[in-house]
């Protein structure tokens, strides 16, 4: 009986998981910059979420726990990483092109966003929240939600030049 | 532009970022997590056996962040990660300032097909040579994020060109207990060469 139920529970941990992993990672990555970096907070998130599934199941977006989850564990990680050396070896130095396909200038706006209006936007746009479930997670009204976005879009706006203006003569 | 042209070309810039992690590696760390837990609620409500049980418990069940400044288990970032990548390559990052759970990093080499012996607090060479493949099974990437401020170093690990009966040595130490740092060296070897290993105090 007991067996059955962890089982039910590994199969929908692991269903969560292939569902919101992509998500919560581009999420991490928004607000951090670092590819690594992020997969090992939400990698340690999702641990963490699996550890206490029992509750994390029950929350309102677990996504999103997982995403808050991993932001959180960044400040002790990021006392680490300072002190960090490099591995010990005398090995060719291979540069990853750990950039391609993102558009760094827009996600350096994105973290110099206000907290809350980042905040915000991650949760809209990389893991698909509506405004309440958002206002629920950050335990602000429905309204707030709305003016952090609206905010948050202006100033990443002017991030943006329109392909179509590019290059047309006044 | 309107609103939301701005958050679907937002959206869409990292589209192609993937988790690659696989769920078993997740779930293999979540459980260690909920035995620490189990062990250091039992220590909460139990009495001086207990606690003993749990300081000759946990330096083989979790990993050891206590042994570093600021350290706890309750905010461990994962110690190592493991990617198995495209080209059959294997990426191993390692959090430095972590004391490893060598059994569990020797378990996760070995599932990605990479024999290795893993000791932490101590430094291993071979009283012979260092194989001559050594260049071809290791490299090492550098990542720099876009600021140009966070810098990343794994070591990426080509199974493929291990040759047979070889395995690799995993060092991870700090030189002494004071250090800030903590330094980790790797050496491919022949399974059969004797090793000498010195320790460091803890």
């Amino acid at each position: 009986m007991r067996k059955a139920g962890v089982d039910r529970d590994r199969e929908e941990f692991a269903d969560f998981y292939q569902r919101s992993r992509d998500n919560c990672l581009r999420a991490v990555l928004a607000s951090t910059g670092s590819r690594a970096l992020a997969e090992d907070l939400v990698a340690e998130a999702f641990a963490r979420a699996w550890a206490s599934w029992h509750k994390v199941s029950r929350h309102p977006a677990p996504a999103a726990w997982v995403v808050r989850t991993a932001l959180n564990i960044r400040v002790s990680w990021w006392r680490r990483h300072r002190r960090e050396v490099p591995l010990d070896g005398h090995d060719q130095v291979e540069v990853a092109d750990e950039s391609a396909g993102m558009h760094d200038g827009l996600l350096a706006a994105v973290r110099r966003l206000p907290q809350r209006q980042r905040e915000v936007v991650v949760l809209r746009i990389w893991l698909d929240l509506d405004t309440n479930t958002v206002a629920q997670v950050l335990g602000i009204s429905a309204k707030t939600v709305a003016v952090h976005l609206s905010r948050a879009t202006a100033s990443l706006r002017t991030q943006f030049v329109p392909a179509a203006s590019q290059g047309v003569p006044s | 532009m309107s609103d939301d042209e701005v958050l679907d070309a937002l959206k869409q810039s990292l589209s192609g970022v993937r988790m690659e992690r696989p769920v078993e590696v997740i779930e293999r760390r979540g459980r260690a997590r909920r035995r620490g837990r189990k062990l250091l609620g039992l220590a909460a409500g139990g009495g001086v056996a207990v606690v003993a049980a749990l300081a000759l418990a946990l330096p083989t069940t979790t990993n050891r962040p206590g042994t570093f400044p600021d350290g706890g288990p309750s905010l461990t970032p994962a110690a190592f990660s493991l990617v198995k990548q495209q080209d059959q390559t294997v990426k191993l990052t390692l959090n430095y300032e972590q004391i490893l759970d060598p059994v569990a990093l020797e378990d996760a080499l070995a599932d990605a097909g990479i024999p290795a012996v893993v000791k932490t607090q101590a430094y291993c060479f071979p009283k012979k040579k260092e194989l001559p493949s050594t260049s071809k099974v290791f490299r090492t990437a550098e990542v720099t994020g876009p600021d140009g401020s966070a810098k990343e170093t794994a070591l990426v690990i080509d199974p493929a060109k291990m040759p047979k009966h070889s395995v690799i040595y995993f060092s991870i130490f700090k030189l002494s207990p004071d250090d800030k740092v903590g330094k980790v060296s790797r050496v491919l070897v022949a399974d059969d060469d004797p090793m000498v290993c010195r320790e460091f105090r803890r």
